[in-house]
């Protein structure tokens, strides 16, 4: 199965180098780039997907100097992430076919070779075995993404594309000195020699504290999310689906790898699991709290990356956590739902960002409050978007309600075998996760709703028409990818058990009985299938007959909208900002830490300016504004904390004016400035490296 | 045999929903000191809905069609699962709690949608608050739910039934005040005032159902006091499962529907008393409450932490 | 074994009522609640003294009884009436229903976890017990904080005073009785020159507002 995806990297290499070479024929350059990468990405996906049922392949070459022995490893969780990808990238490239074409003028050919060359990388990191190439490859994926980021060459592309280049070279330098401490003790760099030598637990937690920050600045976990907004959305569509779907989770994967192979030797701490569990709910509230604020579709998708990380996270954190505590099975069950929703995200993402790609290329603009109606001119996008709001919705019996049930058994079972202040922890998890469920349905009835349904609130989206038939299969098969990844559960969790088994060193879990999912720690069982056939027959039930009595009864149709005798008009219709305020009503208080934090930014910005910039002027301390013609929609976006309120000074007051100055100065210490972000990276580095000492 | 059962139950919950809702107006008219329709009004006015001409509006697509059926059947669906007449649940793929909050999400989803997708102003905020009070209402439930997982050991409904039926759930404390707090967020859940949400226009008030006639309208007219029923069988289900049947004999089985019908009507009796007592919140305040009863959930998860 | 579940369960139902006591929108349902939760205490006393066969501890209820149960919100509810009309209603307090509920909770649990390092004279069956004691200091405390009226803050007062009572149950139940009068008579006092001062302070100034009553000072 090696070879098959080494002659992938190959495909992918050849496809690259034509392409760049026919870049002046452009329609030949795009063809040869898609159909190689096509190519390539089917191989590894046989690839991939073979190694999920065979043991671990391992193959060496001696490198030009000693540590740079050229290893590759093979195992059922790197054939997973490369199958993963693989379709991803498949898809990304057959939709490429007609995407691309928008591109003709920014170099199709730098386009072709640097996202095949992007995506090599990534197989690579996968399989690199020694921390040397591993270091490699990684560096290449973060500057070919780099490269697609910045294509469109606008401002804010170049801003998003320096940001994320920054935040790529702190997670490339964390997860170095993580390498490095790990080779200090062993002396040497390959992976097998960390692999079987038993650290100190000193080592280990500095080695896994430095190579989870360092690889959750890769995946886009909150407090390293600030870029992924910002890069994501800049890509072409598709290469943001290839992104947000599956370079994030290669910070996932390495964070995987850290900790249950690399440490495997040394044991892991009930700390690291307590400390992923933490930053995976708050992740996913965030996440999904700012993607509501948002109405440029793309940066809302990519908010929702930083969600369902930190959903990933809370299983992988249970799956820590469990391996820790010597409970088998319920570490088992924490790395099924965090592999089974790195599945599934993967899927309904990419799917997600193909629709908002397929929006932008029917209309030209990712701005809902100048959408709606597409659903009639553009149906196919319109039911797959659909499909993949509700998956990522995680409404039964699509696939992301499949791992979210297996985060909350998880969870609950973690729960159920812990002492008190873990008891205290899930059940912080798991309203975490409770509330991230709630926003993310009114976050994406908000994203197609307005988008799609209604009457279409501008020309462009009136006159939109369906997308080339490329497109159309691109998003077809994820949607198919999303359906059947729900409804055979069945099939796939034990699949997916089993890499997690492989991952632990133990007895596969027992998840399937027949066609219904299991969960014995929790004593309890549901089955996608069986209730979405119940549900299919009931619904088309209650359709029939209602279609039965509209027969006899008869219908009209009334062109105008009853609007509570006001004559209907469309700067009436409900808009993206409308559901945001309304969220902003009552979670006020979440939407003030982010007003807080980007306050912090400002102050920091400022004395940097005056430190860097003695005679020059000051640093900007306004936030940047954005485009003119939204400023309209964006009132909700500016709301922030009201003064403190100074009354008399009773001990209650006295230390509720603390909190609100505290509150007032943390809001005093930002702008898009990428200064500001380091320092507050750093800070928040150093708190949580102060904090893991301190707990152990 | 529980199969039989678990549609029974469907049929059943259906069939009395629009009765319970005409009780509860029955009552509301004689504390206004009105003699009030009767309380089969509500099969009237179904019947008579059902007879008449559909008007389907212009701007509006697919999804407007589509969500009735799916809003009614996805509580039809639910209310098969639920251990009502049986401490057990009758189909125990639907009996597991996370599945349960997760299926009603899909009727909300489909009824803010079908809100936007009609292009009145009035309808898609109402459609819009209506989702929201599914945001604010969600941690509080999931915590009870939680608490009440751990004190039964188990995620599905029906175990945890068993387990309060036997006064086996551990902390009794714990699972006391979780009862207090469920049954709070319940009655949000179910829309009763003062959480109906009606602010100045009437056309808030009944939401996406604005811009509906005909046979659809009556489908979602059915289809929402058929939620109102669901939400208070999940409470009676989980807290007060007591006089259910523990077996399938069918004197049991007979004992507990009538056991079931009662607290059913008892918790409606209760609720359209608390409606008519209280005054209309106004909407911006509404997390006030809901944050409350977030503060007994966690008292209720103190308890379970603490042991009593 | 039951027993102990059972002071255990009156311990949870000290945390319900100080808690109502604290919500308590009108100072008369504060003064009813009070009065209920004194029973609660007498109760748990006397279970107390069941389980472990000490006779002290039903001396301590029957005078708890007369003390909290009957004289004290007597007393309240006197000082309620003389005051009459001379300071406004009822004033609501600082802190939302909810961050009161969530802040008592919050304090129970700290103190779980600080009693779970101590061994109990009694028996360790009754470790939530003591915690729920002890909290009752912070929730006394709490109320003091986060109520504007004056006249509340002495529920605050009572109820600290009501966790020192169930900590010295649980601590040394085979106290003479010298103490439990000590703290009983100590509680009346106390709540007697309080009230006075309540009555003179509403009197003079025609408001219970600790905020406004601050202005007095100098």
């Amino acid at each position: 199965m090696l070879e098959l995806i080494l002659l992938s990297l190959g495909v992918s290499c050849v496809g690259g180098i034509l392409s760049l070479a026919t870049s002046k024929a452009r329609a030949a350059s795009k063809t040869i780039a898609c159909v190689g990468g096509m190519g390539a990405a089917a191989l590894s996906f046989i690839g991939g997907l073979g190694a999920l049922f065979q043991t671990a392949t391992y193959a060496s070459w001696i490198g030009p100097m000693p540590f740079t022995n050229f290893t590759l490893l093979l195992n059922p969780l790197a054939g997973l992430l490369i199958a993963v990808i693989a379709v991803l990238a498949f898809v990304a490239w057959l939709y490429g076919l007609s995407y691309f074409d928008e591109y003709y003028d920014k170099g199709i050919g730098v386009i072709g070779f640097f996202m095949n060359l992007f995506i090599a990388s990534m197989n690579l990191v996968i399989l690199a075995d020694n921390a040397f190439w591993f270091l490699v490859f990684f560096e290449l994926m973060s500057l070919t993404s780099y490269v697609l980021v910045i294509i469109d060459q606008t401002e804010k592309s170049l801003k998003g594309g320096f940001l994320y280049l920054i935040m790529a070279h702190i997670g490339f330098l964390m997860i170095a000195l993580s390498f490095f401490a790990m080779a200090s003790a062993t002396g040497s760099l390959e992976f097998e020699a960390f692999r079987t030598h038993a650290f100190g637990p000193g080592v280990a937690t500095l080695a896994f504290a430095l190579a989870f920050f360092g690889f959750g600045a890769k995946a886009g976990m909150v407090p390293f999310h600030s870029w992924l907004p910002q890069a994501h959305p800049a890509a072409p569509s598709n290469v943001s689906a290839l992104m947000s779907g599956g370079m994030i989770k290669i910070g996932i994967f390495g964070i995987c790898k850290v900790c249950f192979d690399l440490l495997g030797a040394a044991g892991g701490e009930i700390g690291w699991g307590v400390l992923v569990i933490i930053i995976g709910a708050v992740s996913s509230v965030l996440g999904v709290v700012y993607a509501l604020g948002e109405h440029d579709l793309k940066s809302l998708l990519a908010y929702h990356s930083v969600e369902n990380i930190g959903i990933i996270l809370l299983g992988v954190g249970v799956g820590i956590y469990g391996w820790a505590a010597g409970l088998p099975w319920l570490a088992a069950i924490g790395l099924l739902a965090g592999l089974y929703h790195l599945i599934n995200h993967a899927m309904f993402k990419g799917l997600l960002f193909l629709g908002a790609g397929s929006v932008l290329y029917a209309t030209g603009t990712r701005n809902m409050e100048v959408l709606g109606g597409l659903a009639k001119v553009m149906p196919v996008t319109a039911v797959c978007f659909l499909i993949g709001s509700l998956a990522i919705s995680a409404i039964p019996p699509l696939n992301g309600f499949v791992s979210e049930w297996f985060t909350y058994q998880g969870l609950i079972g973690a729960a159920m075998s812990g002492d008190i202040f873990m008891r205290i922890l899930f059940a912080f998890a798991v309203v975490a996760l409770a509330i991230t469920g709630a926003l993310a349905v009114t976050c994406f009835v908000k994203a197609f709703g307005v988008t799609f349904l209604a009457r279409p609130r501008s020309e462009a989206a009136e006159h939109a028409q369906e997308v080339p038939a490329p497109m159309k299969v691109a998003m077809v098969v994820l949607t198919a990818a999303c359906i059947a990844l729900g409804l055979g559960a069945a099939w796939v969790a034990p699949v997916v058990s089993s890499i997690a088994s492989s991952m632990l060193a133990s007895a596969p879990l027992p998840v399937v009985e027949g066609v219904t999912l299991v969960s014995l720690d929790t004593v309890s069982v549901v089955s996608p299938l069986i209730m979405a056939v119940l549900m299919a027959v009931i619904i088309a039930l209650c359709a029939l007959v209602r279609n039965a009595a509209n027969q006899r009864a008869g219908m009209k149709s009334d062109p105008n909208t009853w609007a509570c005798g006001y004559q209907a008009d469309l700067t009436m219709e409900t808009l993206a900002s409308t559901v945001g305020a309304n969220v902003k009503t009552f979670m006020g208080p979440l939407y003030a830490i982010r007003y807080g934090v980007n306050r912090i930014g400002e102050a920091v910005s400022r004395l940097l300016g005056r430190a860097l910039e003695p005679e020059g002027e000051k640093a900007s301390v306004v936030p940047a504004k954005p485009a003119a013609p939204l400023s309209r929609y964006d009132r909700d976006r500016s709301v922030g904390i009201a003064p403190a309120e100074r009354r008399a000074p009773a001990l209650s007051n006295s230390v509720l004016s603390v909190v609100s100055d505290l509150g007032a100065w943390f809001g005093r210490m930002e702008n898009g400035d990428f200064r500001t972000y380091i320092v507050y990276i750093v800070g928040a580095l150093v708190f949580f490296l102060a904090l893991i000492i301190l707990v152990r | 045999m529980t199969i039989i059962i678990a549609i029974l139950q469907a049929i059943l919950l259906v069939s009395i929903a629009p009765l319970l809702s005409g009780i509860t107006r029955k009552i509301r008219a004689k504390m206004h000191s009105r003699t009030g329709t009767s309380i089969f009004q509500d099969y009237y006015d179904l019947v008579k809905l059902w007879k008449r001409c559909e008007v389907k509006e212009g701007g509006s697509s697919i999804v407007s069609r589509l969500a009735p059926p799916i809003f009614l059947g996805s509580f039809i669906l639910l209310a098969t699962g639920l251990p009502l007449v049986m401490q057990a649940c009758p189909i125990p793929i639907f009996g597991d709690i996370i599945t349960i909050l997760y299926l009603m999400a899909l009727p909300r989803f489909m009824f803010a949608l079908a809100s936007i997708d009609s292009a009145g102003s009035y309808t898609a905020i109402g459609g819009v608050r209506e989702l929201l009070v599914g945001v604010l209402i969600e941690p509080s439930l999931i915590l009870v739910l939680f608490v009440m997982a751990v004190a039964a050991s188990s995620t599905n409904v029906g175990i945890m039934a068993f387990s309060v039926a036997n006064l086996s759930a551990y902390p009794f404390v714990a699972v006391v005040v979780a009862g207090v707090a469920c049954a709070m967020a319940c009655y949000i859940e179910m829309g009763k005032l003062p959480f109906d949400l009606a602010e100045a226009e009437q056309e808030i008030q009944e939401g996406p159902l604005a811009a509906y006639s005909g046979p659809s309208l009556a489908m979602m007219k059915l289809g929402v006091s058929l939620k109102q029923l669901v939400v208070a069988s999940l409470f009676v289900a989980i807290f007060v499962p007591f006089g259910a049947a523990a077996n399938a004999a069918p004197l049991e089985l007979v004992c507990g529907l009538v056991a079931y019908l009662v607290k059913v009507l008892i918790v409606f009796l209760i609720a359209s008393v608390i409606e008519n007592a209280v005054m209309r919140v106004r909407y911006k305040f509404l997390g006030r409450y809901t944050w409350f009863v977030m503060g007994i959930a966690s008292l209720s998860l103190v308890f379970l932490v603490i042991g009593i | 074994m039951f027993s102990y579940s059972l002071v255990n369960v009156l311990g949870a139902c000290l945390i319900i009522t100080s808690m109502m006591v604290v919500l308590a929108r009108t100072r008369r349902a504060a003064a009813f609640l009070y009065s209920l939760q004194s029973l609660v205490l007498v109760g748990l006393l006397a279970s107390l003294g069941a389980v472990t066969g000490s006779t002290e501890l039903f001396t301590w209820s029957a005078t708890a009884f007369a003390t909290k149960v009957v004289l004290v919100p007597a007393i309240l509810l006197f000082t309620l009436k003389k005051i009459g009309n001379d300071a406004q209603a009822d004033l609501s307090p600082k802190l939302k229903p909810m961050k009161s509920v969530t802040l008592v909770a919050v304090e129970v649990f700290i103190c779980f976890v600080a009693v779970s390092g101590i061994d109990l004279p009694t028996a360790a069956a009754v470790k939530p017990t003591l915690a729920v004691s002890l909290a009752h200091f912070f929730i006394g405390l709490t109320c003091i904080v986060i109520q504007r009226s004056i006249f509340k803050q002495i529920f605050g007062y009572c109820l600290m005073e009501n966790g020192s009572h169930v900590t010295l149950a649980l601590l040394a139940p085979q106290a003479p009785e010298l103490v439990e009068i000590g703290v009983a008579t100590d509680a009346i006092f106390a709540v007697i020159i309080l009230a006075v001062l309540v009555w003179r302070m509403a009197h003079y100034a025609h408001t219970l507002d600790a905020d406004d009553l601050c202005e007095l000072k100098g």
